[in-house]
């Protein structure tokens, strides 16, 4: 249990990036994201509610994305994010930042 | 169980109840849950796996509560709050709730109150040269003494909003809606009130001088009021 408390702590540093990214294959709604963290992480990480809307709403402060409302569904409607060219240039060097990290990471530990 | 998980994301949001975008995370969140307890239901859970499984989902109330506060800072936590005596010069107040809030004496030129609740709140002596109060909701809210130069008003609710001793020479209020507002020794001269709807409103000793209520409605009560201050009157509907 510890375990697992570690690795998504350090898993959560970069939620912001994680999402960018799903956000660069088209717009998505809040547990759209949510699962396919979970898919795409081969279901090791299941990002908390909680822990998403926090990076959403940090990184639609910071112009990284936009929000709208879709249609509604069955049972209620959605609220959509899109990623804008401030978030694509935020991607592109939090992953580059990243790949140095782990290059350093790799040597020191 | 969908009843219950609703009351649980409703209790968590309960204290922000008055804030737009606490309510607009709100509905965003339990869109999700809703959705997460089908999923788990549909793969083969019980309901009551199901609700829990969609509960500790959410994780730290705490850090969605963090993330309102991003977009509020601390004005959020403004429900009664005293701002007066401060200079809050190009404030921004959009979607905050201020209920009985006092902005007393303090300079809030040009500042934004777009969406925000106000009432009860009081500005005596504020100077609000060029604020906004766009889809503000304005009820019991008394403005004494202060300076509404080049104010817009627009979508506001003014139920029993007391304006006193104020100069709103010139202003806009068209197509506005006021039901018990007190316009009470103020100056409204060349204000335009077009299509503007007024029920039981009260002018008392205000200048009323040019004021332009073209297309406006009004109650008898209005317009008893008005007529005695020979206001032209021409092209208002009794209603």
């Amino acid at each position: 249990m510890v375990q697992h408390k570690l690795s998504s702590d350090l898993l959560r540093g970069h939620v912001d990036t994680m999402i960018l990214k799903l956000l660069q294959s088209g717009d998505k709604y809040g547990y759209e994201i949510s699962k396919l963290i979970y898919v795409s992480s081969n279901e090791q990480y299941e990002i908390k509610e909680a822990t998403m809307y926090s990076s959403l709403k940090r990184l639609e402060k910071d112009g990284c994305i936009l929000s709208y409302w879709g249609d509604a569904t069955q049972g209620g409607r959605r609220k959509y994010y899109k990623i804008t060219s401030i978030g694509e240039d935020m991607y592109t060097q939090n992953k580059n930042e990243w790949e140095q990290a782990k290059r350093i990471l790799e040597s020191l530990l | 169980m969908k009843e219950k998980l609703n009351a649980h994301v409703h209790s968590i949001f309960a204290p922000y109840k008055n804030a737009k975008t606490a309510k607009e995370l709100e509905e965003e969140l339990l869109q999700n849950l809703l959705e997460k307890y089908n999923d788990h239901i549909r793969d083969g859970a019980s309901e009551q796996e199901a609700y829990k499984l969609t509960v500790d989902s959410i994780g730290e109330v705490s850090e969605l509560m963090e993330s309102l506060n991003l977009q509020y800072n601390v004005l959020e936590q403004a429900i009664s709050m005293d701002y007066s005596r401060h200079r809050l010069l190009d404030s921004d107040f959009r979607s905050v709730s201020v209920h009985d809030g006092k902005f007393n004496s303090c300079d809030l030129s040009r500042s934004d109150f777009s969406d925000s609740d106000l009432t009860n709140s009081t500005f005596k002596s504020t100077n609000l040269d060029h604020c906004i109060f766009e889809n503000a909701n304005l009820t019991g809210t008394l403005f004494k003494s202060a300076n509404l130069k080049g104010v817009t008003f627009k979508n506001s609710i003014y139920n029993k909003t007391h304006f006193k001793n104020c100069n709103l020479s010139g202003l806009l209020f068209d197509g506005e809606t006021f039901n018990q507002t007190i316009f009470e020794g103020t100056s409204l001269r060349k204000a335009s009130f077009r299509d503007a709807t007024l029920i039981n409103v009260q002018f008392r000793m205000s200048d009323l001088k040019k004021i332009d209520f073209t297309g406006a409605s009004m109650d008898k009560l209005t317009y008893n009021f008005l007529h005695g201050s020979k206001v032209d009157l021409s092209a208002v509907t009794i209603i």
